[in-house]
């Protein structure tokens, strides 16, 4: 039986595979603590436009490892511009932010490293395993009879 | 092609040219000047009056900096130039170039001189296989100035070249005409600005504070302070001083600000095409400078700890906790058509991470760095017990699971035909080599430390410490080759022993899992004529099926594995032969002006008495640069304990005395002195200095 990634996820604290950035941001809130980041303080500000047009922007905080989420404008360590449906892709797993960021699709100012601490947060893309699964079929690949291949 | 490349770098921006300052670039030739892993300039080349240059002499006064003294006709001409032409050029935040013609004979001259410029936008990791081109390129002059793009999507990259001097234009020249008077000269500057957009039309770069790159002066003053801030090495081995030198210097090329720690540097793992961080590479060159240049390893630790692995994702390799192999800014990475943003494939890179924070903190008693990364140790720790445990038997293996652009072989030997039988035969997958576990062990060990001294968790550092003693007696019993009296290359799933003889031993003494009992024999057959070249410990054994002197990881020498066997051995009390080591690998250097190779062939020295250095394409290479440090340390035996700093040199025969001064670390600084077995017994001092 292969282990999912959804599943690996799964294991922390409130966290299911989000579909949209609304639902990403409400996982969030509900994680409330993660402890991979437990040292680090800081603001994200995403400014994602729909339809050619702005919307209010969502705020991330990091403090010691526990997480906030507001709305608002307020300055932030890291601003990130991007259109919705490439959010939406980020809060999946489907693209990597750093990836986007690297292609122009989404812009980012302040620090890189608050963009970096986010894709901790973030799922894997969508079908991805635990290499302990993969590792387990190349085993009993490797040990049926010849002909049975 | 022609034989001779130049390069200058500064930071991950370098030209590579041909011996006339020329670029030409073919999939077969992949010179050009580079920023950001993207290709800037593919065709840069001069001519006077429509003809080509030859070269009298290249000068190279520092990394950054290179001079072309060049005359017009072919190479074959009898040199009777009334013409010749100086072409000087530094690399930092843009290629700055100055062309200066002289005009040698009585009469006034009328030149045309041109510059021929086009680039592809070729991404660093494809350039010797590009394929076609997924964006448009576009030429426009505009303003007096040649821009030449690349665009696809929101994706694009550009470089503007401007001159000093009021050139005519078109969308591949610069030209000039120009009149210079009986023994007089002409000149102008050329810049190339490469260009990586990001939003509003800024460069990404700028967008995060990072700096884009530094003047001329600015990098001579920089490297001055760095060769004055380092260690001095007085001995009577003048060759030595000179290898200790080149790698101080070669050293500070290779230094390397990332994008998420703008303003610190971290080593590289080789020049020019490496110039990014490789994690296994990055951590080795740390530990091996850790006595010389302690900050490069704090920048290493904390930029692998920001972009370590979180998640599953099988084209990264990626799994939680996991260290990084490479990261990549070119098109393939930022359109994930490679894994390189970054990609995890490396087995190795995560108990080393934690072995060089321990090492590290042992040197220099940082408390807040060991605190700070304490989350990433801690998922470190899980992953080696979890997702590096794939065939469930607690050792450490791997697996690819991107099958397209992954990586076959997850250590440090990542060639496909570098783990094999003695017969040749190759194992099966998953494969668990021997060196991983030795690494495991230590990183356990060294974690229990840091988890009793720094973290304060007791019950931490008694579970590491019962694990890592059940791995070390496992592993004594599992990987040992009865018949041979040493340690198999890996084992497989099922538990056959990878039988072939290799260097990966070496490695095991470094970490301390060899038993007692099974050293001596594991020290005969490093030091034994069929892994001793007598310049070094080959990575494969002669007589081995898969055995070749110039095969990349089957039968050449590393001097950076060496390097880490010379610690081996001295970690378990054989002096002597890591001072061998020692001696063969920096008596190599001399041929090459101070200047390791990364490999050189595995023929006897006897036979050639020559090292023949392994054709590569990247030198310096980081680890072969940390190489003579780490040598240095071994035959002093500097070991840090508490808050002191301990000597007990041992010496290769052809060393009379070493005096290392000014050592950093949690003591200050620390002079060191040693002297050789053939010097009079003159008392001397090693001492601690404010």
């Amino acid at each position: 039986m292969l282990r999912l990634a959804g599943s690996a996820m799964g294991r922390r604290k409130g966290v299911g595979v989000p579909n949209s950035t609304t639902e990403f941001f409400a996982a969030m809130e509900r994680r409330g603590h993660d402890p991979l980041l437990e040292r680090m303080n800081f603001d994200l500000r995403f400014d994602l436009s729909e339809d050619g047009r702005d919307t209010q922007p969502w705020r991330l905080t990091i403090r010691r490892g526990d997480l906030g989420v507001s709305r608002g404008p307020e300055d932030a360590d890291c601003v990130i511009t991007a259109d919705r449906a490439t959010f939406d892709r980020i809060a999946r797993g489907e693209t990597k932010p750093l990836a986007a960021w690297l292609r122009n699709q989404i812009a980012v100012e302040g620090h890189l490293q608050p963009l970096i601490a986010l894709e901790r947060l973030l799922p894997g893309p969508p079908g991805s395993h635990d290499p302990r699964a993969l590792a387990e079929v190349a085993i009993a690949t490797a040990q049926r009879p010849e002909s049975a291949r | 092609m022609r034989e001779k490349s130049v390069r200058i770098l500064e930071g991950n921006t370098f030209l590579v040219s041909d011996d006339r300052g020329d670029v030409e670039a073919t999939p077969s030739v992949p010179t050009g000047m580079f920023s950001f892993d993207t290709r800037f300039l593919s065709t840069w080349v001069l001519t006077v009056n429509g003809e080509r240059l030859q070269s009298l002499a290249v000068d190279n006064p520092q990394y950054f900096e290179s001079q072309f003294f060049l005359v017009p006709g072919a190479p074959s001409h009898y040199v009777d130039a009334k013409i010749s032409v100086i072409r000087h050029r530094s690399i930092g935040r843009t290629l700055a170039e100055r062309l200066t013609v002289f005009n040698h004979a009585q009469e006034t001259a009328d030149l045309t001189v041109r510059v021929e410029a086009e680039c592809d936008f070729a991404d660093l990791v494809n350039v010797s296989d590009p394929g076609a081109a997924r964006g448009r390129r576009y030429a426009r002059v505009d303003n007096g100035r040649l821009r030449l793009g690349y665009q696809r999507e929101a994706f694009r990259r550009e470089v503007v070249i401007t001159t000093s001097t009021p050139a005519q234009l078109t969308e591949r020249t610069l030209s000039w005409q120009v009149r210079i008077g009986p023994q007089q000269e002409w000149s102008t500057d050329l810049e190339v600005e490469p260009d990586v957009q990001g939003a509003r039309g800024h460069d990404l770069r700028a967008s995060l504070g990072a700096g884009s790159g530094s003047t001329k002066v600015e990098l001579r003053q920089d490297l001055e302070a760095w060769l004055a801030h380092a260690p001095r090495l007085d001995t009577d081995w003048g060759s030595l001083a000179d290898t200790y030198r080149r790698s101080l210097i070669d050293m500070a090329a290779l230094r390397y600000s990332p994008l998420a720690l703008p303003r610190e540097t971290l080593p590289a793992a080789g020049l020019p095409w490496f110039m990014t961080i490789i994690g296994r590479d990055s951590i080795l060159t740390s530990l091996q400078s850790l006595p010389f240049v302690p900050e490069l390893a704090a920048t290493t630790l904390r930029l692998l700890a920001i972009d370590q692995g979180s998640r599953l994702d099988d084209f990264r390799e990626e799994e939680p906790g996991k260290i990084l192999r490479e990261f990549r800014y070119g098109e393939s990475a930022a359109f994930e058509e490679q894994p390189h943003s970054p990609y995890f494939g490396s087995a190795d890179a995560t108990p080393l991470f934690l072995v060089l924070l321990d090492e590290y903190h042992l040197w220099t008693g940082d408390d807040h760095l060991v605190r700070q990364i304490e989350p990433e140790a801690r998922a470190a720790l899980r992953w080696i017990d979890e997702y590096a445990d794939l065939m469930g038997n607690g050792y450490v293996s791997y697996l690819r699971r991107n099958k397209d652009s992954g990586v076959e072989n997850q250590c440090w030997k990542e060639n496909w035909d570098s783990i094999s039988y003695r017969d040749g035969r190759l194992p099966g997958s998953p494969r668990a080599t021997c060196e991983l576990q030795g690494y495991a062990y230590d990183a356990r060990l060294r974690a229990a430390r840091l988890a009793r001294e720094v973290w304060h968790d007791e019950s931490l550092a008694h579970r590491l410490t019962r694990q890592a003693e059940d791995l070390k007696r496992r592993f004594n019993r599992d990987f040992w080759v009865e018949d041979g009296g040493y340690f198999a290359i890996a084992v497989e799933p099922d538990g056959s022993k990878v039988d072939a003889l290799s260097s990966n031993i070496g490695h095991l003494l470094w970490s301390g899992i060899v038993d007692a009992s099974r050293v001596q024999s594991t020290v005969d057959h490093l030091m034994g004529p069929r892994l001793y070249s007598g310049w070094g410990v080959r990575t494969l054994a002669a007589g081995e099926g898969r055995y070749n002197p110039v095969g990349y990881h089957v039968g050449t020498v590393w001097p950076f594995d060496n390097s880490f066997i010379a610690w081996g051995l001295r970690r378990y009390g054989y002096k002597e032969e890591a001072a061998r080591i020692a001696q063969g690998i920096l008596e190599s250097a001399e041929f090459f002006e101070g200047r390791l190779p990364e490999a050189f062939a595995g023929y006897d020295r006897e036979l050639t008495r020559y090292p023949v250095q392994y054709p590569t394409a990247c030198s310096p290479q980081a680890w072969s640069t940390g190489t003579p440090l780490l040598l240095l340390r071994t035959m002093l035996g500097l070991e840090p304990i508490g808050a002191h700093l301990t000597v007990d040199p041992a010496l290769p025969s052809n060393i009379g005395w070493i005096g290392l001064l000014d050592i950093p670390g949690r003591w200050g600084r620390f002079d060191a002195f040693a002297r050789g077995r053939g010097e009079s017994l003159v008392p001397v001092v090693s001492r601690f200095r404010g």
